[in-house]
């Protein structure tokens, strides 16, 4: 049999994640949010004789590449001479997406094009005609609805039809000549003449998109060619490569008499609008959040809690456990296994039966959220507020799922567009956005007091993010970027869809989550076996007690927090049921809570995105930051006798 | 002096200039004489009116001659600007003759009011650079100005744009991949909180900071 690498490429959300699962039947992430396909996923599909090696590639505008993404996108082009690439374009939006088609002529890659999201085009009363399109390319051209699978078998054979397109746009004379200079400079580079062609303009384009392996020892002799080439053009070489070619694009697609629907007074679309509106867009967010907070903090948080928790592991799993582990002779052991930090008490029933319910709530309202293309409008509303912390509106994506989960929001950090914006949405996530599992927490016991303390703690927590945020976007080095974001249709929720989604969320979860929680309590079992819980207690009781004004066991609390933040939120439940805390206390201390030290989980994930030095600065960071404002707090609400 | 020998001049200064854009040096008989004239002839005639020196073998244009040969390039540029930007010519050959034609009858004070007209464009339509006038420091508006910003317009307009005028290269980078080109019809949304441009079935959310870049004519 032979093996061969199928390439999927198009323009962001145009439904290339959908296809490639359709192709291989595996799931990856779909979502209705431009830029969420982070990693290469690889599967694999059998097309008669030959098992295709197929890759899902990150959305990108162009082969010229500009970005990280679009750098990824086309070396997986260069690192596999056997490629056939499918061009997944949005029926809607050729004009976009054909570029790309132009460039695959110039590197000469045999190509077939899936014309997805068909059935929108339809509704939307689209004039295409394929045939025509597919004369004119001279590729095969199938229609397509990933999501359902339409078009999926046509999609077969076009791939192996797949073929060198016919259509090409020229570049201006003087930018040929000089890439042809540059071609000649770099010698042998091993790929074809059009593909060291296509190469020599991209590095006029952006200098560091050429493959490290083509660089010549001396760089000058083509970095004279390409300085005096954008000297000549003084807006940007890009820029009159990209108008000559969506020129051609233009007329190709006027050739073939493509022309877009009307689509006025359709109800998605007024209500796509009206979501952006100045005032209504604010009132119907506010609406959206109290619908979650109904479904997460009212359902997930309390009733599926309180059912998991105090009826299957209280009342039945816990019992048992302790029945089953008093069979074991060895007191060191039970206690591992039942007693106050044990793996069954502790960490799985934190772990299943509050924060699951919780996290999992939250992740079917996330997914709805996401696959109604609702963030992408929400991220036009916040952009300002997201200025001022030294993000833009794009952040709006990992700062409400880090509501939800801090860690998995982290992870998300990536569709910023530039490293300095990754760093600082991780710090503000894990300084200032606390989780669902916390947020239950903390809004029982503040809920307890008056809601005075409730403004105070959103006021304080807020207030550290924004000044933190500013702050640190002026002091560290890098490129903030402009916020400019593609809105998607407002579409109904796909069942499926989310059920996938939550699904493979909830999976993530049990894999990557639940292992951390029941390290961090093995840790914690350690460190109050060993003792070192009571040396640590007691060099930090002095600060707790003196400067925080909280009583002793509160650091018991901190202590965990950082293995499981929300073990560190119940902690101090505890505190306030046994009546240790006052008004002020609980402030203080929720506000500690909330700003301090990320759990264990998002601090590994931390170190895997940012690496090892800046994620223990930031911690160094937030300690100090969360001491010091609950100090402040408490001197400040002392001193002016605040009763809560 | 009559006009076509004026016109021949004109010529020669603006090829030195652009030779001396693209980073090559002029030299005499390089490049085809313009009209009836030989380049000798006509170099030494700029060479009586001080307007270019010789240095070693090369031409070189004086403080002077800098100055007039910027001017008729940006003459020419923007009245290429002008044949494509307002009426609309296609063809960039028939462009570039129009533009010829026309660059020679355009006095400093038409060719400013033009430049206004248009917006002040940093660039021909090639993307070749278009040297400032003094309008373009003042940024004069009092001439109503056909080509404005998008913040100019008000919700719901359409508008075709004409050039983009970035602070930053990846700026117009990104604008470009989604499509928004000199050329593409637009229509603006909303401006508040956010501009939200539509282009063919493409909704795109941007900055207030990024739409006053984004220079547009308005089209019914």
């Amino acid at each position: 049999m032979q093996n061969d690498t199928l390439l999927l490429v198009g323009n962001p959300n145009v439904g290339k994640s959908a296809l490639f699962g359709k192709l291989t039947g595996k799931y990856v992430t779909v979502s209705n949010y431009p830029g969420t396909t982070v990693d290469i996923s690889h599967g694999k599909y059998k097309n008669g004789d030959i098992e295709y090696d197929v890759i899902d590639s990150p959305g990108i505008y162009s082969l010229l590449p500009q970005s990280e993404d679009e750098i990824v996108t086309r070396d997986l082009i260069l690192e596999h001479p056997d490629v056939k690439v499918v061009l997944v374009l949005d029926a809607r939006n050729l004009h976009r997406g054909l570029v790309i088609a132009h460039q695959l002529n110039e590197m000469k890659v045999p190509f077939c094009i899936a014309l997805n999201m068909m059935d929108e085009a339809v509704a939307q009363k689209y004039h295409i005609d394929i045939e025509a399109l597919a004369a004119e390319l001279g590729v095969p051209v199938v229609a397509t609805v990933a999501t359902i699978g339409s078009g999926i078998k046509e999609l077969h054979s076009a791939i192996t039809n797949s073929a060198v397109g016919e259509c090409q746009g020229e570049c201006p004379v003087d930018i040929e000549t000089s890439a042809a200079k540059i071609v000649e400079l770099l010698g042998d580079t091993g790929f074809s003449k059009h593909i060291t062609r296509f190469l020599a303009i991209g590095y006029m384009v952006e200098p560091g998109s050429l493959p490290e392996s083509l660089k010549p020892k001396d760089l000058s002799g083509i970095a004279t060619v390409a300085e005096d080439m954008r000297r000549q053009y003084s807006v940007s070489i890009s820029s009159t490569m990209s108008k000559c070619r969506q020129k051609h694009v233009s007329k190709l697609l006027n050739r073939i008499d493509y022309s877009a629907g009307n689509k006025t007074g359709d109800f998605a679309v007024t209500l796509g609008r009206l979501s952006m509106h100045p005032v209504y867009g604010g009132f119907i967010a506010l609406a959206v959040l109290w619908l979650v907070y109904q479904f997460v903090g009212v359902f997930g948080a309390g009733m599926l809690v309180d059912f998991m928790e105090s009826t299957l592991f209280e009342g039945f799993l816990n019992p048992l456990a302790t029945k089953a582990a008093d069979l074991i002779p060895l007191p060191a052991v039970r206690d591992f296994l039942v007693g106050d930090y044990g793996i069954v008490t502790m960490a799985l029933t934190y772990s299943l039966a509050i924060i699951l319910p919780v996290v999992g709530t939250f992740f079917i309202a996330f997914g709805i959220l996401e696959d109604s293309g609702y963030m992408p409008r929400l991220a036009v509303m916040a952009n300002k507020v997201f200025r001022k912390m030294g993000l833009h509106g794009k952040a709006v994506l990992p700062m409400i799922l880090g509501l939800g989960c801090d860690t998995m929001a982290t992870l998300t950090a990536r569709i910023m567009d530039t490293k300095k914006e990754r760093i600082l949405v991780t710090l503000l996530l894990a300084l200032g956005v606390p989780c669902s599992a916390q947020l239950a927490v903390i809004f029982g016991m503040l809920g307890s007091i008056s809601a005075l303390g409730l403004i105070i703690w959103i006021g304080v927590v807020s207030l550290v993010m924004f000044i933190t945020g500013s702050i640190a976007s002026k002091i560290l080095p890098g490129e903030n970027s402009d916020f400019i974001l593609e809105l998607p249709p407002i579409r109904k929720p796909g069942i499926m869809n989310i059920i996938a989604k939550t699904g493979s969320r909830v999976e993530w979860y049990l894999k990557e989550a639940v292992p951390l929680f029941i390290l961090g309590t093995v840790i914690l079992f350690a460190l109050d076996r060993s003792g070192v819980l009571v040396v640590i207690r007691d060099f930090a009781a002095p600060v707790v007690q003196v400067f925080l004004g909280l009583p002793e066991q509160a650091t018991d609390a901190f202590l965990v927090g950082f293995l499981r933040r929300d073990y560190g939120a119940a902690g101090l439940l505890d505190l306030q049921q046994q009546g240790l805390l006052d008004g002020t206390q609980v402030v203080v201390s929720l506000i500690i809570i909330t700003l301090f030290v990320p759990c264990i989980a998002n601090f590994f994930v931390m170190i895997k995105e940012r690496g090892l030095l800046i994620s223990v600065v930031m911690s160094i960071f937030i300690v100090i930051m969360a001491v010091t404002v609950g100090g402040l707090m408490n001197f400040v609400l002392t001193s002016l006798s605040v009763v809560l | 002096m009559d006009r076509s020998r004026r016109d021949a001049i004109e010529d020669l200064l603006r090829r030195i200039w652009v030779e001396k854009e693209s980073g090559n040096s002029f030299s005499c008989g390089e490049s085809p004489a313009s009209g009836n004239f030989s380049d000798d002839e006509l170099i030494e005639e700029l060479k009586n009116k001080n307007l270019v020196s010789r240095d070693g073998d090369v031409e070189k244009l004086t403080p002077k001659g800098e100055e007039k040969a910027s001017n008729i390039v940006r003459r020419l540029r923007l009245a290429e600007r002008l044949y494509s930007d307002l009426l609309q010519g296609e063809d960039e050959d028939s462009s570039a003759k129009f533009a010829c034609r026309f660059e020679h009858i355009l006095n400093d004070e038409v060719t400013d009011s033009v430049c206004t007209l248009l917006g002040h464009p940093p660039t021909c339509p090639h993307g070749k650079r278009i040297p400032r006038g003094s309008c373009c420091q003042r940024s004069e508006k009092e001439l109503h100005s056909l080509v404005k910003p998008l913040t100019d317009f008000a919700p719901g307009a359409k508008a075709r744009i004409v050039f983009i005028s970035p602070s930053f290269h990846n700026r117009l980078d990104r604008l470009n991949s989604f499509g928004v080109l000199p050329g593409a019809e637009i229509s603006l949304h909303q401006k508040k909180p956010t501009f939200v441009i539509r282009l063919g079935a493409t909704e795109i959310a941007l900055e207030k900071e990024v739409a006053g870049e984004i220079f547009a004519i308005g089209i019914n």
